[in-house]
């Protein structure tokens, strides 16, 4: 589970199975997760550069084949009073279909 | 529908501010792209997402798209059978203006079409003080205007719309087969101002569905294209609830401006009749809960 800072939950994440490479502990890192959210089965692919003046670069996608929906991020995070901040490029797609119960009948 | 979001982001951990957003909705052949800003709230009370999106401005006035001003003034008796012919098909009918009977016999033709709608304006003094217009359509629908005439506006009054079966309502009123749509129910309900080249909802009131919103419409007529202004505001936003873009023959007939704030978004539709959204704001979701049918989600923001 991540929380706030304030203590307020944010989000679950459940059942999470998978691993993460790191040549030091200042990166660079590279992993894969998966994970239920809200019920359905994600997957996280990762990579991040080498920590410098408290700075990440991080590059993240986030997928859910159930949904065919994945958003991808490209960018720096660093840690600030205890906040993540990060700056970079957000990009998210999916497909979204009509629920096939819907009757046709006039 | 297939739809794409591109943005710059930048978060201080208790905001995000989105910069160059591009929302791509449909397909290549029949896309809509809406670009703009928009940030992200961290709150205590929870996050809510907002975003003030419009459609590229038109480039060139060319004749085909060229829409000036009304050649002259509608007449409140116009107004009211516009809204009549709205209310009773859509299909219009030349009537002469100025004379308040027709309303009647117009009413009297749609409702040879399968749907009623009646007018009852009063008139006093040239004005019209009161006008009703109420519509039963197909669909399990019903339609009602109640207004006044009044200085800033030819009509001015509260509307009211229940579309019980919006997929019949709108293969109806389109004329043609009746196809899926994502949205089952429709209500909509709010303070109506239509005068020439403008018409405007305001403290609408939308339930699609289960999907809340409010805020305010504003369809503007008298630029290069027509201009659809929505702002509007809910606690989720259903991306699956969207209805297809309209067919064109020009892509980008229409500009649109849409400012939205929700608290979440959900973007795949639910197989199952149970509503298994998440809250917006993360609270734990246990898989048993959910059917194993159920393929929406909400993206706590």
């Amino acid at each position: 589970m991540l929380l706030r800072p304030d203590g307020g939950e944010v989000v679950a994440l459940e059942r999470i199975d998978g691993q993460v490479e790191a040549t030091s502990l200042l990166g660079p890192v590279r992993g894969s997760l998966a994970f239920d959210l809200a019920g359905d089965r994600r997957t996280l692919r990762f990579s991040t550069g080498k920590a410098e003046g408290g700075s990440l670069r991080l590059r993240a996608l986030l997928e859910n084949e159930v949904a065919a929906a994945r958003t991808d991020f490209d960018g720096s995070v660093r840690l600030v009073d205890g906040l993540l901040t990060g700056d970079g490029a957000l990009a998210a797609s999916g497909n979204v279909a009509i629920p096939l119960e819907r009757g046709t009948g006039m | 529908m297939i739809w794409r979001a591109a943005a710059k982001v930048k978060s201080d951990g208790a905001r995000a501010a989105l910069d160059d957003i591009q929302l791509a909705l449909g397909n290549t052949e029949r896309q809509t792209i809406f670009t703009g800003s928009g940030d992200v709230d961290f709150g205590r009370a929870g996050p809510v997402a907002r975003a003030v999106l419009s459609t590229p401005p038109a480039r060139s006035r060319s004749a085909a798209h060229q829409r000036g001003p009304p050649s002259r003034p509608e007449t409140p008796e116009a107004t009211v059978r516009n809204l009549v012919d709205f209310a009773g098909g859509g299909q219009g009918q030349a009537l002469a203006d100025g004379r308040p009977g027709d309303l009647r016999r117009f009413a009297d033709v749609r409702r040879r079409r399968g749907a009623g709608a009646e007018a009852a304006p009063e008139r006093q003094r040239g004005r019209i003080l009161l006008a009703h217009v109420s519509a039963e359509l197909p669909g399990r629908s019903t339609a009602s205007f109640e207004g006044v005439e009044r200085s800033d506006a030819p009509l001015a009054g509260r509307l009211e719309l229940d579309a019980r079966d919006l997929a019949r309502l709108t293969a109806w009123y389109q004329g043609v087969a009746q196809r899926q749509h994502p949205i089952k129910r429709l209500r909509l309900t709010g303070d109506l101002r239509h005068g020439p080249g403008l018409t405007e909802i305001a403290d609408a009131s939308l339930v699609a569905d289960e999907m809340r919103l409010n805020g305010a419409i504003r369809l503007a007529t008298t630029g290069v294209r027509p201009k659809l202004s929505l702002t509007l505001a809910a606690e989720q936003l259903d991306i699956a609830k969207l209805p297809d873009l309209p067919e064109s023959d020009q892509p980008g007939a229409w500009d649109l401006d849409l400012s939205v704030a929700a608290k979440g978004v959900r973007y795949a539709p639910r197989r199952s009749g149970r509503d298994h959204a998440a809250p917006a704001q993360g609270r734990r979701v246990h898989a048993a809960r959910r059917s194993h049918r159920a393929r929406g989600w909400t993206a706590p923001i």
